[in-house]
């Protein structure tokens, strides 16, 4: 055991009452502030992994342009990690009922695909290839329910030379409510028969949408993809085509690191406090140690285990009750969310080691620079003034 | 003549006194050599623990050379200082200074641990057995009798084996009988251990036990 640690642990286990409770209120303090930000990490990331989830739901983890029909999926398919392929492609168009009529963005798809690999959120049966499944909001703003005639028309696509829109008619088959952006107001799923009838103009190809089954390896499965397909071929996942919304989400992480780290700063001023009272109880026997040879930087070196000792007593238990809240929460789900809001009902909750390494470390940092603050004052006393003060 | 442990040359002590400087010690010279015992009578009041601080390098001095085994501590860093503190120089104070957290045998190896680390052991069982100590080992200061800390204090300045012991009125708080073991105490550490003492008293019978004996007077020392 280390000498500075060993004396720092007597010093703290004969404090007297008055320093028990002080170091109690500090330890209170210290536990609130690692449990806010373990809590709040784990509520971040729980809503990242949930946007993460649907987005790729919706459009899958990664995108290749440009991709003709007919490419050979082997090589890809091959590819470990990836566990879905599915070609999709994107136009905009127009759809309308009797009344009234809206510009969407027409996603023809294989509706085979729809259950494995989309996995969307929808009411309604889309068994039969003639139909369409609209967004919520989509079917909101037009008045339309399952069942409806609707007019779907692709301007770009001109059916004859009088310039006349591709159009068809069709019914809605299913609606559905992703929650996610204003993709249940914008998109419009068409199979890929109705998409043969309407789209003509093959000047954009279809892309492939990508799943995979590990979130954390999807640069490493991009580079894996580029490299095969070839730097013609664009590839990019769905956090860069949605890089303001996942910068927003890192920011507002980094953010609630900061904001909440200031409880741990203002725990700390109440480690300061117990730190001076404990070491002013203790300030005979730190000059009996410097006149027996021991020099100021040992002496600081007890004062900061002092502070560490008592500081990671709130830490830890601030971790353990952060991390317990996380366990409870993903097991019984006793905090609910209203689902029409948050498209989701439980509150989510993630923690990873690496966030966990984070609050230990900010954590660590203002633990340590307190007690090289609370031992700032005492290092200045003469060791003969400091036998001199009790006596 | 045994070698010069320590040396003061011309050593000038003051206080601020509000606006006035007070000289306590002027032109102390003063020569310890090794395996010697030295003793500093004065009266009350007269700066005698000031100048034990200062020959040991627990006080700083205003003007004149400290030699401490060849080295003027006079420009030496705090670290240094603390080096010989621990490792050259051991102190008794009249009030032991034990540690009222640490057991007697751990009070004892405190210098032996800020020097070599925690957990060495050495020299302490053998020092405990032959100062009537070891079923003490386990006791804290406060389960032991005056005369006992005074031994335990004792034993914790000469651990780390100093050239010099200063003992700073080290009879002050005791009665005829153990002032006499307290002798008969340093005499042996002087034979057995071949350690300086340097030790200031008003006790005039304690006074004489020297090999050198001193006076503080008028601020400075006289060969008695």
């Amino acid at each position: 055991m280390n000498i500075h640690f060993y004396i720092a642990k007597r010093f703290l286990s004969s404090i007297n009452e008055t320093g028990k409770f002080t170091s109690l209120i500090s330890i209170i303090g210290i536990c609130i502030g690692s449990f806010a930000l373990v809590i709040s990490i784990s509520v971040l990331n729980g809503f990242e992994n949930k946007l993460d989830e649907k987005i790729s739901n919706f459009d899958g983890h990664l995108k290749i342009l440009d991709l003709n029909q007919n490419y050979d999926l082997t090589e890809l398919k091959s590819i470990e990690s990836i566990i879905d392929l599915s070609f999709s492609l994107q136009r905009k168009g127009i759809i309308k009922n009797n009344s009234s009529e809206s510009l969407v963005t027409f996603k023809q798809i294989d509706f085979d695909k729809l259950k494995s690999f989309y996995n969307i959120p929808l009411v309604g049966d889309l068994s039969d290839g003639n139909k369409i499944l609209i967004g919520n909001d989509i079917a909101s703003r037009l008045g339309l329910a399952i069942g409806d005639e609707v007019i779907i028309s692709s301007p770009l696509d001109q059916s004859s030379i009088l310039g006349f829109p591709s159009a068809a008619k069709t019914h809605i088959g299913g609606i559905f409510y992703s929650k996610i952006l204003d993709y249940d107001n914008k998109f419009v799923f068409i199979s890929n028969t109705i998409g043969n009838k309407i789209f003509h103009n093959n000047s954009n190809l279809p892309s492939l949408d990508v799943k995979i089954s590990d979130v954390s390896k999807l640069e490493m499965v991009k580079e894996k993809i580029t490299n095969i397909v070839g730097k013609g071929n664009k590839v990019f996942s769905w956090k860069e085509k949605n890089a303001v919304l996942v910068s927003a989400i890192e920011m507002e992480k980094l953010g609630s690191i900061i904001v909440l780290s200031l409880i741990i700063v203002v725990a700390c001023f109440s480690v300061i406090s117990t730190i001076s009272l404990i070491t002013m109880k203790k300030i005979k026997d730190i000059g009996t140690l410097r006149l027996i040879g021991m020099n100021l930087i040992d002496v600081k070196k007890i004062i900061i285990f002092q502070t560490m000792i008592i500081g990671s007593k709130g830490l830890f238990l601030g971790v353990f009750f952060g991390i317990s809240s996380i366990f409870l929460q993903n097991h019984y789900e006793f905090i609910t969310l209203p689902s029409e809001i948050y498209a989701m009902e439980v509150l989510p909750m993630v923690i990873t080691y690496q966030d966990i390494l984070v609050v230990l470390i900010v954590n660590i940092f203002f633990i340590m620079s307190t007690g090289a603050i609370g031992a700032k004052k005492f290092l200045k006393t003469d060791p003969l003034e400091m036998l001199k003060w009790v006596k | 003549m045994g070698k010069i442990i320590i040396e003061s040359k011309g050593l000038v002590k003051s206080y601020q006194n509000g606006k006035n400087r007070l000289i306590v010690l002027d032109n102390i010279n003063i020569k310890i050599r090794e395996n010697n015992i030295i003793t500093i009578i004065g009266e009350s009041g007269s700066g005698k623990s000031t100048l034990l601080n200062v020959l040991s390098s627990l006080d700083v001095f205003d003007k004149g050379d400290l030699v401490i085994e060849g080295n003027n501590i006079k420009n030496f860093s705090e670290q240094q200082l603390s080096l010989v503190r621990n490792s050259s120089i051991g102190f008794i104070f009249q009030f032991h200074h034990l540690l009222p957290d640490f057991n007697v045998r751990e009070n004892i190896l405190m210098p032996t641990w800020i020097s070599k680390g925690y957990g060495i052991d050495e020299k302490v069982d053998e020092l405990l057995d032959g100062f009537g100590l070891i079923k003490l080992s386990h006791k804290y200061p406060n389960e032991i009798s005056g005369g006992e800390k005074q031994r335990v204090a004792i034993l914790r300045a000469i651990i780390n084996n100093p050239k010099v012991l200063f003992a700073d009125e080290p009879s002050g708080n005791l009665d005829e009988k153990n002032s006499l073991k307290l002798i008969d105490l340093f005499e042996s550490i002087n034979r057995d251990y071949g350690t300086s003492i340097v030790l200031t008293t008003h006790n005039p019978h304690i006074a004489n036990m020297g090999n050198e004996n001193y006076e503080l007077k008028s601020k400075t020392l006289f060969k008695r």
